[in-house]
Formats: structure tokens, sequence, C-alpha cells
């Protein structure tokens, strides 16, 4: 398969992705509890980072503000030059219909879909022509062409989360993020699914931000940026050990 | 998003749910089944009634006036297709032939003089048997069987009315619209228009009613006829139009009664309908909130979340109720097996078109409404739940949470008023409706919170977290029992207002209803006709000294400078004889509804039956003055009465106290009961020895009039029984609806180690709190609610009905805990890893 570019053009050129700054403090219990303090990041286009840090390191957190889902206290989130932090609730999502892919921990299928519906339904949402075949090119990529007409009950949970990764990929995002992607699965079907992962985004050249508590996963990675206590612990590029 | 786009994605999320799809249009579908259900056979019934109440008009629509009617009668506007037939009443002197030197008996009588084809509806039964207009001619006459023996007459026999000999050709047994019996002046004459021509009587009588009746060959057009009667002048200022509603004071009441009931029942199974909708689509969204949370991350805006569904709402509403229309058609269709010869054949008519339609607008229309509320929740939905599950959506500021719960209202109203036909209905609806909703939220909230607190005391684990789950927040434990609640209302009104009517209206009819009256008894003739009556076999004769009067001043101002200007029809309660009486103490069913009886000793008093002050316009404190055999008698208005008319004894307009009217000459009205063999016998014997006086019979009349109440009585019992049975179905569907979100807890309590049987305690326990306290306060408004409709609306005295409002809270206790458990036997039944990976 020939996926397109990804195609939307952001506001500005530059790195992918600029934190300036980036707190966010939840109320817990009436006490205030700071989840990130003042994170400084840049993620560069087609880069494949990893996010890696012990769970309440603040490291969901960065992905519900990078992708709009939650809103931060302070600082800046920059995608493509975009402001993020500043969108309104349909702007966000007319953002991210276009330009962010999501994999979830828990799939996050539409249930009364069919898994190629799934699949198309970000292209229909977009208006574009084509959104079937695409759809089942798509899941031949990801091992799962002849499933097309299963709803999402009546797959495992890694035909699931495969179906997911296609389904993020369908629009040709520029962004996509994945939150545990394989938190739900054992070991070997996690690899199938990150293997499918890993070959779609190869392909589209997408940036793909991943958050993960497994190093193993993260050595997958170009880029490991480690967590701790809502800081940057560490940023280590190139393969690992 | 487009059109298209949106109708794929409802299509796409309808697909895959059939269960819940079918759920939701049962649920759906009850409730509009139960509307459909009740209008059509709030229909049947009414055209029940008409079928069997128009005899006693003997037509759709009557005219009469004490002078020639308009000519324009004569004209019906085109596509008023209507029969007419023209009468004349007057009473004139009828006597035997002359024979001999002694003059001849003569007797008052009530002649009615017949141009066309009288009765159109109800039996005129002669004797011998046979249509009245060949057995009349033009010199023959049809006279109650009174008469002959006043007359010492016999069937065949010569009547000389008017100077004209007539022959006797029939006896009148029976007659249709003969209904204030106990007024007529003495036995019925008929006589043709033509016999009638041939004597001076036209001209020399005193006082004609002149009366038209009409036939319309389809029901609806009664109504049209009557619209276009009152648009004409000459009609609506000197004529009385009537209906056969207005035939029969003692019924008039019950039909009134029984169509606020109707109203009542159509809008009580609309709430019913729409709490049940309501619950089921907040269910339904609650399971979609996920599905929410992942479309927004896929890019919909939150108003294309709502528009989806909205849509799907409006599609499955759409559905349930089509099938509710359906199947509330079906019902029409069982109800003439099941009410067997409640109703007179052919007045089910099953298929209503006009109901459906209604039904099944309503039925989206509610379903929409009651959506609006958790739809909007669904636009807060967070998509950051993608990532964490338990975000719940951010509480909405309080302004509009408050617009959303106005427009709520509104709605409500609109569609109460939109269906009641009438904005004050639907306005009145809406205000009791939130009242009783916000009393509701309140107690229960009080109560819960009580109970809650209580709990954390309870010793076994099970009790303690059931007392407190009914207060743990975004357990929607409130939003239920609300719910519950208001069902338990119009449930239990339901019931408590179709027991006291119909019991009142049916069982009510009083087994000492007299059959007969007699007029004219003189005071020295009273204790000569009682015996006689005794030794014929009569039973409960009651007497009541009877003066007669006109009205000739209210307040000192004359009645004749009062009446000037009115039309005909008002005129008349001022002008017409008027009946006084007096009693020493009021019968059981009169109720004096203000002021007080005989209560002022340094006044003349008199007590007025309410609706006949309201039609003179005076009240308590007024003077009126009588005009009795010309002596002015002044007397005081001290108190209002409510007389139940339905029970058929002798009842007055006017009583006074005591001694008032001594010195005026009096004749005395008797009421009795005989067995219909008898009548003949008793009617010979006061002939022969009490020739003045005139025995009426009226049993035909009682026979029917308690036939029809009988009938209004079962068939409300039948609609109440209906329409609450329809509101125990909808709440225990609404409370399973809910269930399904606890299939997850279910789960993890069985993983944490509780047994299946713990489990369903701890459930049971939970739902049965559930439907306690809503029973409670339920129970209490909901007998609040009836007390106001019975007392209120419907102007009828009030029990208490303990035993329901007791069991109410107990039963709806079970019904909660029984559906609270069966909703969740899967959860229970199944190994916990399904529900908790799901």
């Amino acid at each position: 398969m020939s996926p397109t570019t990804p195609a939307s053009a952001g506001p500005t050129a530059g790195p992918c992705i600029r934190l300036r700054g980036l707190t966010r403090v939840l109320d817990s219990g009436g006490r205030p509890l700071t989840v990130l303090d003042s994170v400084d990041l840049d993620v560069e286009d087609g880069e494949f980072v990893a996010i890696l840090g012990p769970s309440g390191s603040g490291k969901s957190t960065l992905l519900a503000l990078l992708a709009g889902l939650d809103r931060p206290t302070a600082g800046e989130v920059l995608v493509h030059g975009r402001p993020v932090h500043t969108l309104d609730e349909d702007a966000l999502a007319r953002w991210r219909r276009a330009d962010v892919g999501f994999v979830f921990q828990s799939f996050q299928l539409l249930d009364t879909f069919t898994a190629e519906e799934n699949v198309m339904f970000p292209m229909e949402l977009l208006g574009r022509p084509g959104a079937r075949e695409r759809a089942r090119a798509l899941l031949d990529a990801v091992g799962l062409g002849a499933r097309g007409h299963h709803y999402p009950r009546q797959l495992s949970g890694g035909e699931q989360q495969r179906v997911a990764v296609a389904r993020a990929f369908s629009a040709a995002p520029r962004l996509l993020l994945a939150d545990e992607p394989t938190g739900n699965l054992d070991g070997p079907t996690g690899r199938v699914v990150l293997d499918a992962l890993d070959r779609l985004r190869q392909e589209a050249g997408t940036t793909v931000v991943l958050v993960t508590h497994d190093p193993a996963i993260g050595a997958r990675a170009q880029r490991r940026v480690r967590f701790r206590d809502g800081r940057v612990e560490s940023d280590e590029r190139g393969a690992s050990a | 998003m487009t059109l298209r786009l949106l109708l794929t994605l409802v299509r796409r999320e309808l697909r895959g749910s059939a269960a819940r799809v079918a759920f939701f249009v049962a649920c759906l579908s009850v409730g509009v089944a139960a509307v459909v259900a009740v209008a059509g056979l709030a229909d049947s019934l009414d055209r029940a009634l008409r079928l069997e109440a128009r005899p006693l008009l003997a037509a759709d629509v009557a005219v009469s006036a004490q002078r020639p009617l308009p000519e324009v009668l004569e004209q019906l506007p085109p596509g008023l297709a209507a029969e007419r037939v023209d009468l004349r009443l007057f009473s004139t002197m009828a006597s035997a032939p002359p024979a001999g030197e002694a003059p001849p008996r003569s007797a008052l009588v009530d002649l009615k003089v017949v141009d066309g084809p009288y009765p159109f509806y109800g039996a005129l039964e002669l004797e011998p048997p046979g249509p009245l207009a060949a057995a009349l001619g033009d010199d023959g006459v049809a006279v109650e069987p009174s008469l002959l023996g006043r007359l010492g007459l016999k069937s065949g026999d010569t009547l000389m009315l008017g100077g004209e000999p007539f022959q006797i050709r029939a006896l009148v047994r029976a007659e249709p619209d003969r209904v204030e019996a106990s007024l007529a002046p003495g036995p019925r004459v008929f006589v043709s228009e033509q016999g009638l021509a041939r004597t001076p009587l036209d001209t020399t009588a005193g006082r004609i009613t002149y009366k038209t009746l009409f036939r319309v060959e389809q029901e609806a057009q009664a109504a049209v006829l009557v619209r276009w009667l009152n648009e004409q002048p000459e009609v609506a200022a000197w004529t009385r139009v009537e209906t056969w509603s207005d035939a029969q004071p003692a019924l008039r009441q019950g039909l009134e009664q029984t169509e606020r009931f109707l109203g009542l029942v159509a809008l009580l199974s609309l709430i019913v309908g729409g709490a049940g909708v309501a619950q089921v689509i907040s269910a339904w969204l609650a399971r979609r909130m996920d599905t929410v949370a992942a479309l927004r991350c896929l890019g919909l805006t939150p108003n294309e979340v709502v528009a989806v569904y909205l849509a799907q709402t409006a599609a499955l509403g759409l559905l349930g109720s089509l099938v509710g229309a359906l199947a509330g058609t079906l019902c029409l269709l069982l109800v003439p097996g099941l009410l067997g010869d409640l109703l007179p054949p052919g007045a089910v008519v099953p298929w209503q078109p006009l109901a459906a339609l209604q039904g099944t607008a309503l039925g989206t229309g509610v379903a929409l409404l009651f959506a609006w509320l958790p739809l909007r929740e669904a636009r807060r939905v967070p998509p950051l739940r993608v990532l964490r599950r338990d975000v719940e959506p951010a509480t909405e500021p309080a302004l509009p949470r408050a617009l959303r719960g106005l427009t709520l209202i509104g709605g409500l109203g609109l569609v109460a008023g939109l269906w009641a036909g009438s904005a004050v209905v639907g306005a009145a609806f809406t205000a009791a409706v939130g009242g009783v909703v916000l009393a509701l939220a309140g107690s229960v909230a009080g109560l819960a919170g009580g109970l809650a607190a209580l709990g954390g005391r309870a010793r076994s684990w099970w009790l303690r977290h059931g007392l407190v789950s009914l207060a743990r927040p975004g357990a929607g434990a409130l939003q239920a029992m609300t719910a519950l609640g208001l069902g338990v209302v119009v449930v239990l009104c339901a019931a408590i207002v179709q027991d006291q009517l119909s019991a009142r209206l049916g069982a009510g009819f009083p087994p000492d209803a007299p059959g007969a009256f007699l007029l004219d008894v003189q005071p020295a003739q009273l204790d000569g006709v009682q015996a006689l009556l005794q030794a014929h076999g009569a039973g409960g004769v009651k007497q009541a000294p009877m003066v007669m009067g006109r009205l000739a001043a209210i307040n000192g101002e004359t009645t004749e400078a009062r009446v000037a200007g009115l039309p005909d029809r008002e005129r008349w309660a001022y002008t017409r004889e008027q009946r006084l009486s007096w009693v020493e103490a009021l019968p059981s069913d009169n109720t004096v509804v203000a002021g007080a009886f005989a209560s002022d000793p340094a006044l003349v008093e008199v007590s007025l039956e309410q609706r006949y002050a309201d039609r003179l316009g005076v009240g308590l404190g007024d003077r009126l003055t009588f005009d009795v055999m010309g002596v002015p008698v002044d007397l005081h208005v001290t108190s209002l009465r409510q007389v139940q008319w339905e029970s058929f004894q002798m009842n007055f307009f006017l009583l006074t106290e005591p001694g008032a009217l001594d010195a005026a000459p009096r004749s005395h009205l008797v009421t009795l009961q005989v067995d219909a063999h008898r009548e003949d016998a008793v009617r010979d014997a006061l002939a022969a020895d009490f020739p003045n006086v005139t025995l009426v019979s009226v049993r035909a009349l009682r026979d029917k009039a308690a036939g029809i109440l009988g009938r209004l009585g079962a068939a409300i019992q039948a609609l109440g029984a209906f329409t609450a049975a329809s509101g125990v179905l909808i709440l225990l569907a609404s409370v399973s609806a809910r269930t399904e979100a606890r299939a997850r807890q279910v789960a993890l309590l069985k993983t944490l180690g509780t047994t299946r049987a713990g489990a369903a305690a701890l459930l049971a326990v939970e739902y049965a709190l559930v439907g306690l306290v809503a029973g409670t306060v339920g129970a209490v408004a909901g007998g609040g609610l009836a007390w106001a409709l019975l007392t209120q609306l419907m102007t009828l005295p009030w029990q208490t009905p303990w035993l329901t409002l007791a069991l109410a809270p107990l039963l709806t206790a079970l019904g909660a805990a029984a559906a609270g458990v069966a909703g969740n036997t899967r959860a229970l039944a199944v190994r916990p890893g399904a529900a908790l990976r799901s």
C-alpha cells in the first residue's frame, strides 16, 4: 500500500510539537497536586518518541494535554505551531479529525461499527472519497484483511487494537498519540500491534508520541523521554540497549 | 458533518445493539400504546354515551323557545344534512264527551303536538304497538294511562280536546324524552298537527313551548349544527339549544366527572410514558458515554455529538411510537371482548387514525423532549474519558441548567396543552407536575440522606451498603427515586380517583330511587293516598310539601327589570314557576357548601341549590321575593347546597325553613317505588279515589340512567386500571433499564468474594430502599393529588384509602427489588471476568 503523505498544513513550519512551561495542577480532595511541572519539550516532525515513567509520573496527563483533551494550568502546547491550549472545543474537534490519530490502552473502537467502518470513519468525517478502499488496504496492512465485517466484540483484544491502529492512520494524521497501546495485551500480541504501528508510521512518516511504562516498548522508539514526579528526568535518542 | 454521514452514523449506532434498541422501543411503545388506547377508549366511551343518552332527548340536537322558532331554522346551511320534527307543547283541559246532565269529567293534560317522525331516538312505546303517526291520523290521540282513570274512559273512547272529539287510539307506556316528568302539570296526550288544526287551541292556549328536534346523519355534525345554531343571532338570542348531554341533569354531573377523568387519565398516561422514556433514554446514554468520548477524540464537535444522538432518539422515538400506536390499536380491538356488554355494539372504533397519529407524534415529541436533558449531558462528556474512565461530565453552571429545566417544563406544558386542547389545562398540568416533581425531589433527597446517615451504623454489610448507596453521588439513585415516585403518584392517583368515582357512579346508584311520582296530592288527601299506596304494596313512600311561586324580585329589583334584554333561555330561570318546599333538616344527599341552613332566627330563610343560584346570579345575603298566589313572600338566602341529583330522590332548588309558607295553598309531591306489574293497579286505584292525583312513572327513565351511570363507573374502572397497570409496567421497565449500569459492580463484588446470594441481597436491599422511599413520598403526593382532583375538580366527597396508601410503599419496594434483581440476573449468573473486561 502507499499511504498518502500527511496533507494538512499547519500554520507554521518548525518542530511538530513544542511544549513550553507546561504545568498541570489537579485538585486532589481540596489539596493542589502538581502532575506536570513546567515541562519544556520539542518533538521534530516524523520523530517516534516514547514517554516513559512510573504511574503517576504525569505521562498520561502530558498526552491528554497534547491532544487537547485536557487544559494546562499554565504553559503552552504548540502542535505544528498551533496553540492547542487556546482552541475551543469545536476548533479542537476539527483539528483532531484532520491532524491527530489516537491509539488507546482500552482500544475504544465504536462497538456498533464493523472493523472496516471503524477504520473508514475518520475519512468519512473528513468527506474523503475512497474511504472503503483505503480502509480495506489499511486492514490488510495490519493483517486483518479478512475480518473487516466483524464487530469489535467478535475480535480478540490484539485484533481490536490492530483495528484501532489502522483507524488511527486512516485519515493520514500528522501526529499519532498512543496511550499504553499494549497495556491490555500479552507480550506476543502486543508485539504484533507495535509492529503494525511501526510499519504504518514509517510508510507515512507520521510523528508518534507513545506513552508507556514498559522500557521494552520504549526501546523500539527513536527517542525516550523519562518522566518522574511531573518533570522530565531524562531524554535520550537513538536505539536503546 | 453532512446529513448523509449523520444518518450513516445513526444507522450504525442502532444496528449493532438490537437488544437495547428493542428494549427502548418496548418501553416507549408501552407508553404510546397506553396513550393511544386511552384516547381511543375515551372516544369510544364518549360515543357509547351519546348512543345511550340520545334517547333522553329523542334527538341529536333540540331547539326550543316560548314563541315560534325563528325561520332561519328552516334552511340549514348546505353540507349539514339533518332531519327535523317540529313539536309544540302546552297544557290544556281535556274532558270526557258530554253525557246527560252531569258536567263531563275533565283534567289538565300535557299536550304534545307532533309533526313528523317523532322520536328520532329511543322508543315511544304504544299499546297497541305501532307508529305514532298512524295512530294519530287527524282525529286520534295517544294518552298516558293515568288519564283514562281520571276521566273514566277506556281505549277507543272519545276524548274532547278544544271542543273537538278525538278517538283514543293508543296508550303511551313509555316516552323517551319525558325527563322532567315530576314537573308535568298532568298526563301526556299526543296529537298530530292536523288534529290540532281542527281545534282553536293553538290560538287560545297560554304558554306554548315550540320545539324542533334534529337528527344529523353523521355524529360529528351534531357539534357543527350546534355551532351554526349558536351563530344565528335570533337562535342565540331567545331559544334554548340542547344536546343529549343537557337532557338529563341527573346524568350531566356524572358525564362531566367522567369527561374530566378521561382527560386526567390521558394526561397521566402521558407522564408515565414520559417518565419511562426519560429513564430509558438516560440509561441508554449512560451506556454510550464511552462511545461519545471516542467520537469526540475522532474529531466530532460537541454539537455534532448531540446531533447524532438527537437523530438517534428521534429515530427510536418514531419507531417506538409506531409500534405503540399499533399496539394501542390492537388493545382497542380486544376491548369489546374484555368489556363485554359494557359498551353498546358499534361504540368501539379500533382504527382511529387521528388518535394513532397523535400518539405517534406525542411519543416522538416526548422522547425528544425528555431526551433533551440527558443529551445535553452527552455534549458535556469529556473526551478525556478515553484515557481515564472515571472522568464524569463537568457540572453545568446553574443558569444554563435552570434554562434547560424551564425549556423542558415549557415543552411539557405545550405537549399537555396540545393533547388536552386547552392552554389552561396545559399550564395547570405542568404546574402540578412541576410541583410534584420538586416536592418529590426535595423529600426524596431528605429521606435518602437520613437513611444513608443511619446506614453507616448498620450491622450487616449488605444493609449498610444498600443504605449508603442511596445518597452516593453519581449513582443515579436520586434520579431513579424521583422518577419512580412520580410513577407511584400517577398510579395511585389514577387508582384512587377511579375507585371513588366509579363507586360513586356505578354501585352508588341508590336502590331506593323512586320509580314514580304523584303530583298534586292535596294536604287533606295525604293520609288517604299513603294508606292506598301501602295497601297496593308500594314502598319507599316519601312526600314533600310544595308551594308554587314566581320570582318577583331580587333585592327589591323586579324580575321584569332584570330579565329585560336577556335571551329567552336565560330568562327562563327567572320567569318559570318555581316549586318551593321546606324541611326541618336537610336530606343526606344535600351538602351545604356556603353559609348554614336555617341558622338565623331573625330572618325567613331559604337555601338555594348552587347551580340554580349561579344561574340567577344570587348568593348568600341576597333577598328573593316570591309571588305566591298574589302574595309577596320575602326569603333571605342563608345557605347554598350541592345536590346529588344522581340519587334520583325528590329534590328542590329552593328549600325554606318550616313555617315560612304556612299561609300559602300547598300540595304534596309524593315519591314511591312500585313494581312494574302493580303500577297499573295503583294508577287505577288512585284514579278511583283521588281523581285529581296524577301518577307519573319514571321507572324506565331511572333504569336507563342507572344503566348509563353503571356503565360510566365500570368504564372508568377499566380505564383507571389500564392506566395503573401500564404505569406499573413502564416503571418496572425503567427500573431494570438502570440495572445494567450495575453489572460491573456486581462483577466486582463477586470478584471480591461475594456469593451470588450476597450480591443479590445487596441489590435487593438497594432497590427495595429506592422503592420504599419513592413509594412513601409518591403515596403522600399521589393521595394528595387524588384528594385535590376529587374534591376540587369533581366536587365529590373524599374517603381516605388508608389501606391503599399504606400498601403503596411496600408494593413499590417489592416491585423495585424484584425488577432490580431481575435486571441483573445475567450479571449475577455469568463469571465476573466477562463483565469486568467489557
